[in-house]
């Protein structure tokens, strides 16, 4: 089995997964209890009128049958109306989508530019200072709650320093960058529209800080303990019996190897950002996904709540067949044929 | 006579262990003359990996501790300062282990790994740009370092030596990995091998071919060598001296021949009894087991365990090394310093050969140290 046999094999198998969760999400978000009609109607609608708004949404079909109307949909582009906003649910999201998954990619690359060498550090120094300062640090991240996070960032930098903004994602500039990927650093980087990148920048920080602060903890905890691990293996001391210098094996052997854990780490805290993003947005008024979706769950906008969850599971899917692919980098052994060990 | 490449001169370690403080060395001397092969024999666990590892200064401290001791490589006191074994590690001395499967990394060609020993060795730290190009595989002098490599293999008689460069690990046999590893120990042109047990793991058959390529490359690069192994057969055919070892000490050290020719301590006989012939297994071995390391036996430590064991001396004096006839030491009480090689072979076959029974202390009561 080659690289590229192994990258199909997990390319594939990624397409029956997608099916089954929107069979799953499908199913819930319609055998929950709650009526959406009457709810999107208001309580002085009449019966009549209910009744025609379910005929129209065709709840009144089987599920089954709604299920391939549905499906049928989402291959056109086409996943239903809100009910709140009267638009089409795909249209919401390609305003909204953007904007969370800017804020949690570089929520993510903070906490892994922060964390992997943090974790390293504290690998290497088992024990000693630095890996009691990386634990203490960790465990305060951890424990720290997102938006007292967030409004305590805000409050200090934003407002008592002035350094940076406290809401919104982009202040006042002109020219106002044109959408394209709907990600205003791609944006405004591609019509090199410098002013636009750097309030969009600056926006971005404290937002990407606060959300980055519980994944920074599980990566360096993580990539710590499988780092002893593997510092612990004979080839380690073969390396440093032939006198190659400790940060060559740590950065380019060790940590290699013991990568592989901290990309599982980071896969399921991808996921995990896309779903707790929304108190982050919330309190730093970011225009996202994530709100979208808690709006649309306390309304029972079912179709904004289906498209929401499918999007979030899709790319979660998406992230986790990258790690796949980066897994299979970083341990050959992954896709080697003739695997033993 | 010049002087040794490597003369290990009282060296004590001790471990601390949740058990208490294990003294696992206890005053071992050797010394290794240039182009000279000495091989460390001894059952497992007594030491010779310890021993092997101070040497080569990767012993891990703590919870190892080198309490006493000298170890001069070219007259120089290795354990003088820190540096000295960053300088000779890697360049001048090198060193093969004992499992090929574990001794390289798992996720980069056998090539790469070269390369960096052969780029990096001896050098204190590497900048984050380095390491970067290392990762990605650019090197200046990459060409050179590839066709040393390839020559390095293909005299280790690997099939396709070029091909083998880009493997990994996991596509070669143990064999071949055990090639690729002592490959990698000879790159930098050492002058002085540390090999603990290349060869346990591996086939029989293999274990014939690498002994051949490595008393191949042994003779053709004049290096001298320590030779790590718990099998005297193994010994017999790489050394031109042995030096045994029990419980942290060296017992005895002689040439090759005359140790197998004729054992003096009884431990040694021991050992060479225990040896499966192919004619059948005659011989009755050692009862008992190593030592506790944390309370070791007063006086001789092998005591407990020895057939010709003399109440009341053995069991209470410390011996020390006598030299029997030339370039011959034996650390028994049976024997004196000084004495003529005849005249101790003569004690030694005089003494009575391992046998079923018990050691019989009233026996053992009447004899005297002559």
């Amino acid at each position: 089995m080659g690289y590229r046999d192994y990258l199909i094999k997990r390319g594939l198998s990624t397409i029956p997964m997608f099916l089954g969760l929107s069979v799953l999400i499908f199913t819930l978000a319609r055998v929950i209890p709650g009526r959406p009609a009457r709810l999107a109607l208001g309580p002085r609608a009449t019966d009549e009128a209910v009744q025609q708004l379910r005929e129209q949404m065709g709840l009144n079909d089987p599920i089954w049958q709604q299920y391939i109307e549905y499906m049928r949909g989402l291959l056109q582009g086409d996943l239903g109306q809100s009910l709140i906003s009267g638009r089409n649910v795909a249209t919401d999201l390609l305003e909204y989508f953007p904007a969370t998954f800017e804020l949690t990619t570089l929520a993510m690359l903070i906490a892994i530019v922060v964390g992997v060498p943090l974790g390293v550090i504290a690998g290497q120094h088992k024990d000693k200072w630095p890996d009691n300062a990386s634990r203490l640090f960790s465990f305060f991240n951890v424990s720290l709650p997102p938006f007292w996070a967030g409004i305590l960032l805000q409050l200090f930098i934003a407002f008592q320093l002035g350094w940076l903004p406290a809401t919104g994602r982009i202040g006042d500039v002109s020219p106002v960058p044109v959408e394209t990927t709907g990600l205003l650093l791609v944006d405004s980087t591609l019509a090199a529209n410098s002013a636009a990148f750097i309030s969009a920048a600056q926006h971005l920080i404290l937002p990407a800080i606060t959300l980055s602060l519980a994944p920074v903890a599980d990566i360096a905890r993580m990539t710590r303990s499988s780092f002893i691990e593997e510092y612990d293996k004979d080839y380690v001391e073969g390396l440093r019996t032939h006198g190659i210098p400790n940060r060559l094996i740590a950065y380019k052997y060790v940590l290699r190897k013991s990568f592989a854990s901290t990309l599982t780490i980071i896969g399921l805290d991808y996921g995990f950002l896309l779903g707790s993003a929304f108190v982050v947005e919330i309190v730093f008024s970011w225009p996202g996904m994530a709100s979208y979706g808690v709006e649309a769950i306390l309304q029972k906008d079912i179709n904004a709540m289906v498209g929401v969850t499918l999007v979030v599971g899709a790319a979660f899917l998406i992230v986790n067949f990258v790690v796949d692919i980066l897994y299979g980098f970083f341990d050959p052994r992954v896709w080697h044929e003739g695997e033993s060990e | 006579m010049t002087d040794p490449i490597l003369d290990v001169h009282d060296l004590s370690v001790s471990f601390d262990t949740y058990e208490g403080r294990h003294d696992v060395l206890n005053g071992v001397n050797f010394t290794i003359n240039e182009g000279e092969t000495v091989a460390l024999v001894g059952e497992t666990g007594c030491g010779k990996s310890v021993t092997a590892r101070s040497v080569m200064g990767t012993l891990p401290r703590p919870p190892g501790d080198i309490t006493s001791g000298k170890i001069r490589y070219h007259g120089d006191n290795l354990l003088a300062d820190e540096d000295a074994h960053e300088q000779v590690k890697g360049d001048q001395m090198s060193m093969i282990f004992q499992d090929p499967m574990t001794y390289l990394s798992p996720v980069y060609p056998v090539g790469s790994m070269m390369a960096d020993v052969a780029t990096y060795s001896g050098r204190k730290d590497v900048s984050s740009w380095e390491i970067l190009k290392s990762f990605l595989g650019h090197r200046e002098n990459a060409e050179e370092i590839r066709e040393r490599s390839i020559e390095l293999l293909d005299r280790m008689r690997i099939p396709d030596p070029e091909g083998t460069l880009d493997r990994y690990p996991v596509e070669l046999s143990g064999g071949m990995r055990q090639r690729v590893i002592i490959a990698m120990a000879l790159i930098n042109e050492p002058e002085f091998l540390i090999a603990d047990e290349p060869t346990t793991a591996l086939d029989v058959t293999v274990q014939d071919q690498i002994l051949d390529l490595l008393r191949e490359r042994v003779t053709e690069q004049n290096l001298s060598m320590l030779y790590i192994t718990h099998n005297l057969g193994v010994a017999r055919e790489i050394a031109d001296r042995i030096c045994i070892m029990y419980a942290g000490e060296i017992v005895e050290v002689g040439r090759t021949e005359e140790i197998f020719d004729a054992p003096l301590h009884p431990y040694t006989r021991g050992l060479l009894d225990s040896i499966p012939k192919l004619t059948g297994f005659e011989g009755s071995g050692i009862d008992g087991q190593i030592p506790d390391y944390t309370n070791p036996p007063s006086g001789c430590r092998f005591h407990p365990r020895c057939p010709a064991v003399m109440r009341g001396t053995c069991d209470m004096e410390p011996v020390e090394h006598y030299a029997v006839g030339e370039d011959r030491t034996v650390a028994c009480h049976l024997y004196e310093d000084g004495m003529e090689f005849e005249e101790a072979a003569a004690i030694a076959a005089d003494e009575a050969t391992y046998d079923n029974e018990e050691p019989q202390p009233a026996e053992a009561g009447v004899r005297s140290k002559q």
